[in-house]
């Protein structure tokens, strides 16, 4: 058996569907090309360019002196580097690069009046399910651009990886005046230690695998809500929201709690506070996931009645 | 010449070397008194020591005798119109301190006016409270 899709294209049934997973893969591929041909994802690439250019003009320009230290190119790294303003900034607009990435699929159809023919030709469960795989995938490819690109490049400029201490005080307290990435204070020091390439994998992993929940969510709001753009702003307010819990709370809830702080994996925190990380970390995929799959399940039931 | 008046010579003398040495002592010594420091924290938002005059070559000492919610700050030096004096940084969590290198003695051949310029190492959305004390001079 056959099946003739849209534009024409020809393939067999038992090659497009994922069995009872509720999900067709060439309408994922198809989605999945859309999002990331899409001018969004130039308008990402161009942010990409300016958030690089912010790190390296902060790092470079600042009034003190770096000191020197063994070469690798992740002292030029958002994220790793201790310096510049650009990791700070990158955590910020985060959200708002993944949902801008990938958190289009629905409305985008919505807005250009595709979204019945979609659903009529695609099924109603299985549009819903591919919107949100798609929007995962185009979210975690938006959001971690800047990372890979910034990493690319300092890759390209300064071609070393040579490990880097990150003990910063001696047993007095005294700062030990030198060069320090990723301070043995931090979160992340451990995997660094035992393998840098690691380090970078699971830096880049842990930005698109949050990328693509907050692009997930900005899918599932587009699902209830049909003013265009909404799927822009929702991530981006919840993350605000998120990050300004310790203002919010008195102190109650701690910085490391948000992906602003625990992504910046290269200043420490004290000894009480670190494990406070892996909390944010995990209650962050927790509250995204269970908030995307919550949203999706909400609208099938409500499809059932 | 009696002995009285050479015993009164002898100490005019002396007071005089003594009264110069008092002057010249700042100058040999450096200006490594500690006087407190706060400051409160926003953002990337920076905040300045009040100036004092940097007297020698030495390194620059700042203490953190505390740094609120366990936070990580960076100091630096810099002149008394925010000039670069090619000041390194250090890290500073609550009780520690560093050691800051700059050649502001060096680039202003002779004594100069310089403050610690201190920023949050993190994006965090609350304003971090610090305080301590610092030295231009650490000799």
């Amino acid at each position: 058996m056959i099946v003739v899709r849209h534009h024409g294209t020809v393939m067999p049934d038992n090659d497009c569907r994922w069995e009872g997973e509720g999900m067709d893969r060439y309408i994922l591929a198809r989605r999945l090309r859309r999002d990331l041909l899409s001018p969004r994802m130039a308008v990402i690439l161009l942010a990409s360019l300016l958030l690089i250019g912010v790190q390296w003009w902060t790092t470079d320009h600042a009034s003190y002196v770096i000191a020197d230290s063994a070469p690798n190119f992740l002292c030029d790294v958002m994220l790793f580097s201790q310096y510049g303003t650009g990791s700070g900034l990158y955590l910020f607009l985060l959200p708002f690069l993944a949902a801008l990435a990938g958190s289009g699929a629905v409305s985008t159809e919505r807005h250009y009046s595709r979204l019945g023919e979609v659903v009529v030709r695609d099924g109603r469960a299985r549009f819903l399910r591919t919107s949100m795989v798609s929007g995962w995938i185009s979210g975690a490819v938006g959001g971690v651009l800047p990372l890979v690109l910034n990493l690319c490049w300092a890759a390209a400029c300064n071609p070393h990886l040579e490990f880097i201490d990150g003990t910063e005080f001696d047993a007095q307290g005294m700062f030990l005046q030198r060069y320090v990435l990723i301070s043995s204070m931090s979160w992340m020091y451990p995997v660094y230690r035992v393998n840098q390439v690691l380090c970078i994998v699971v830096v880049v992993l842990l930005v698109a695998a949050i990328s693509g929940l907050y692009a997930a969510l900005g899918v599932g709001v587009s699902f209830f809500v049909r003013r265009r753009y909404v799927e822009l702003i929702v991530p981006f307010v919840a993350s605000l929201a998120w990050w300004m819990l310790p203002a919010l709370t008195g102190g109650l809830v701690p910085d490391q709690w948000s992906h602003v702080i625990f992504l910046s994996i290269g200043p420490g925190s004290t000894d009480g506070l670190r494990a406070q990380n892996v909390v944010g970390l995990a209650l962050t995929v927790v509250l995204l996931a269970g908030a995307s799959v919550g949203l999706l399940m909400a609208q099938e039931r409500r499809d059932e009645r | 010449m009696n002995t009285r008046s050479v015993w009164t010579r002898a100490a005019t003398v002396l007071a005089v070397v003594a009264a110069s040495l008092c002057f010249a002592a700042p100058a040999i010594a450096g200006n490594t008194s500690q006087s407190s420091w706060s400051a409160y924290l926003t953002s990337w938002n920076t905040s300045d020591t009040p100036n004092r005059q940097k007297q020698d070559t030495s390194n620059g000492f700042i203490r953190a005798d505390h740094v609120s919610g366990g936070r990580t700050i960076r100091a630096w030096m810099l002149g008394y119109s925010n000039e670069d004096v090619r000041s390194g940084t250090v890290t500073l969590q609550s009780g520690t301190s560093g050691y800051v290198t700059n050649q502001a003695y060096q680039l202003f051949d002779g004594p100069k006016q310089v403050h610690m310029r201190l920023q949050n190492t993190q994006y965090y959305s609350t304003g971090t409270e610090a305080a301590g004390v610092w030295s231009p001079d650490s000799r």
